[in-house]
């Protein structure tokens, strides 16, 4: 989304995005094609919908300023449309709905509404930070499967960003692990569960519990995540890791492909 | 109360618990209306016991546990604490009661005041209850810190609250908790605040405390993931009710109630196979308001199963199965 903020800024890479029109390196493009690209190409839904939502507007009108501002529309529609998306994302009553504020909305139907917001343009990416943190269980039922019926309606990519590997489970086809500022393991979401290659994911996956699974004694992953300004030298986890070896000090280890699309940044299979 | 029998006395009795907030709704109206935010709860806690209170924010869970610690004074009904109905005793009798129960909360950043090295934090409550020599709670102090995983003591007792992480606070708090050996421990939320990989650790602390120092819990929790591998026993409370208790084992296994049933069926499993294989229930709807909850069984306006009945006649506990349900479905 390009929306670190100073002085933060990207050092190197690219982020390619590609649609019907080809594909672009969102890292070149200017400020103002990226502000074209946000909520058209890629949009996202935050933890907190009460921090991304205005207090004093009403719901109709935030979602319709969104619109104006993408689509040649007037206001009058934009708002039409606005409560069309209300109904899209399963709010009962859209019409009466659209004309509350939102303190008036419980915390699913607030992110609820900012999930019409990023839908309204169709973007071909919705990016959700952990959509659902916020809301209780059976309300994270309900987020959930709105957005995983919705992904398939409007034929969207999704990244998911959790720590739920529940939630992951549950909807996810492909898994990146991070660990640091680095992704350590990646693959398809069978794989990464029934063969974690990297001692952080197995780490990771041995100490999640499950409502259909006791456990005796709770496996932890000991020491604590290191200070990002101050990393170990090598592999990240080396201080944490319980097969660390004299190589892993050394350098970081490469990414290595163990099986067709699973890959893995460990020593351990180098 | 006459004195109980010890051996089947329960640690904890709660009896018909009911706690009403006024709330003013409007100006012009006038009438108060009320929070109902427990309302008439019954549960027994037993000795050496984790029982685990769970439901969704605002059903009335941290009310219910400020009662019983009696912090707050309920509208009406009882809590038996070691056979003392505590309600009726005064300040004064209440005192050496307080030592006895102790509370853990969800937020170690907001439960150690940080001006306070951990040694004076940790003295404290032997310096009001118990009359000790100075050299004794310095040791004692000590002590706490090393069995609750905090070790070499000596590396830690004289910093303040900020030089730690999380779960070494959530630590702290614990120690702080079990200095003048409580029977009975509440734990909020003791590990939702804590980052995933830590968590763990907590957990693993509070089971091991229960083994050696046989420590009595109600642990407090909408992580029903967490209940299944540290609590014994489970009651589920909606809207300011327990719906239904039961051993964690069988209320897993086959839950009664059709609210429990959902809670499990919406918590994620992290294995894709089992969690895309199972049916999903996905409840409509979001949890009634606690000032006006919905007539009859509180549960209706979200419930699969909904019969003409369950809009009347408010649903009691009654035993099926070794549980207890608030279900007309099953009675």
């Amino acid at each position: 989304m390009r929306l670190v903020p100073p002085p933060g800024k990207i050092v190197r890479g690219d982020i390619w995005l590609a649609d019907e029109e080809g594909r672009i390196d969102l890292t070149k493009v200017s400020e103002e094609e990226m502000m074209k690209v946000r909520g058209e190409k890629v949009s996202m839904v935050f933890q907190d919908p009460m921090t991304y939502l205005n207090p004093v507007m009403k719901i109709s009108d935030q979602i319709a300023e969104a619109i104006v501002l993408h689509q040649q529309v007037s206001r009058s529609e934009a708002r039409t449309r606005a409560i069309e998306l209300l109904e899209k994302v399963r709010i009962p009553i859209p019409s009466t709905v659209a004309q509350y504020y939102p303190h008036e909305l419980s915390g699913g139907m607030r992110q609820r509404a900012l999930i019409a917001m990023a839908i309204s343009c169709n973007p071909n990416l919705l990016i959700a930070d952990e959509p659902t943190t916020a809301l209780d269980v059976t309300v994270q039922a309900q987020v959930l499967e709105l957005i995983k019926q919705l992904k398939h309606e409007m034929r969207m990519a999704l990244m998911l960003i959790t720590h739920d590997l529940g939630i992951v489970a549950d909807i996810c086809d492909k898994v990146c692990v991070m660990y640091a500022g680095r992704i350590v393991e990646e693959g398809n979401v069978y794989d990464i569960y029934r063969e974690p290659a990297h001692p952080y994911t197995t780490g990771l996956l041995k100490s999640t519990l499950s409502i259909d699974e006791f456990k005796e004694t709770l496996v932890t992953i000991e020491g604590t995540v290191p200070d990002l300004t101050n990393l170990p030298s090598g592999c990240r986890f080396r201080p944490r890791c319980l097969q660390v070896s004299s190589r892993c000090q050394e350098a970081h280890p490469p990414m290595i492909e163990v099986k067709k699309g699973h890959k893995v940044s460990c020593w351990l299979y180098a | 109360m006459r004195e109980p029998e010890m051996s089947n006395e329960p640690l904890v009795r709660v009896q018909n618990l009911i706690k009403h907030f006024p709330v003013k709704k409007s100006l012009l109206t006038r009438k108060t209306q009320f929070i109902r935010a427990v309302d008439d709860v019954s549960l027994e806690i037993q000795k050496g016991e984790n029982v685990a209170l769970v439901g969704e924010s605002g059903c009335g869970k941290t009310t219910t546990a400020r009662l019983i610690l009696r912090v707050l004074e309920p509208t009406s009904g009882s809590v038996a604490f070691a056979g003392k109905n505590l309600f009726s005793l005064t300040d004064e009798e209440m005192r050496p009661i307080r030592t006895q129960m102790q509370l853990v909360f969800q937020d170690p950043y907001a439960s150690l005041n940080p001006r306070k090295t951990i040694r004076q934090i940790l003295s404290k409550p032997f310096v009001l209850h118990a009359n000790l020599p100075k050299e004794e709670i310095e040791n004692k102090v000590l002590h706490l810190l090393e069995i609750v995983g905090l070790s070499p003591p000596e590396l830690f007792v004289d910093r303040h609250p900020h030089e730690f992480s999380g779960g070494q606070r959530q630590r702290i708090c614990i120690a702080r908790a079990i200095t003048l050996n409580p029977p009975f421990v509440i734990a909020d939320e003791p590990v939702s605040a804590l980052d995933v990989s830590v968590r763990a650790q907590i957990l693993n602390l509070l089971k091991d405390l229960q083994q050696r120092l046989g420590i009595t819990y109600l642990f407090i929790t909408h992580d029903l993931a967490v209940v299944r591998s540290v609590s014994n026993r489970v009651a589920v409370m909606y809207v300011g009710r327990v719906v239904e208790v039961g051993e964690v084992s069988d209320l897993f296994k086959s839950p009664l109630h059709p609210y429990t049933e959902a809670l499990l069926s919406a918590t994620p499993i992290p294995d894709p196979e089992r969690s895309r294989s199972r049916e999903r229930i996905i409840l409509r709807g979001d949890v009634p308001s606690p000032i006006d909850p919905p007539p009859g069984c509180r549960f209706n306006t979200r419930c699969p199963h909904t019969m003409e009945k369950c809009k009347q006649l408010e649903p009691q506990l009654a035993a099926v199965n070794g549980g207890l349900v608030a279900c007309h479905l099953r009675t």
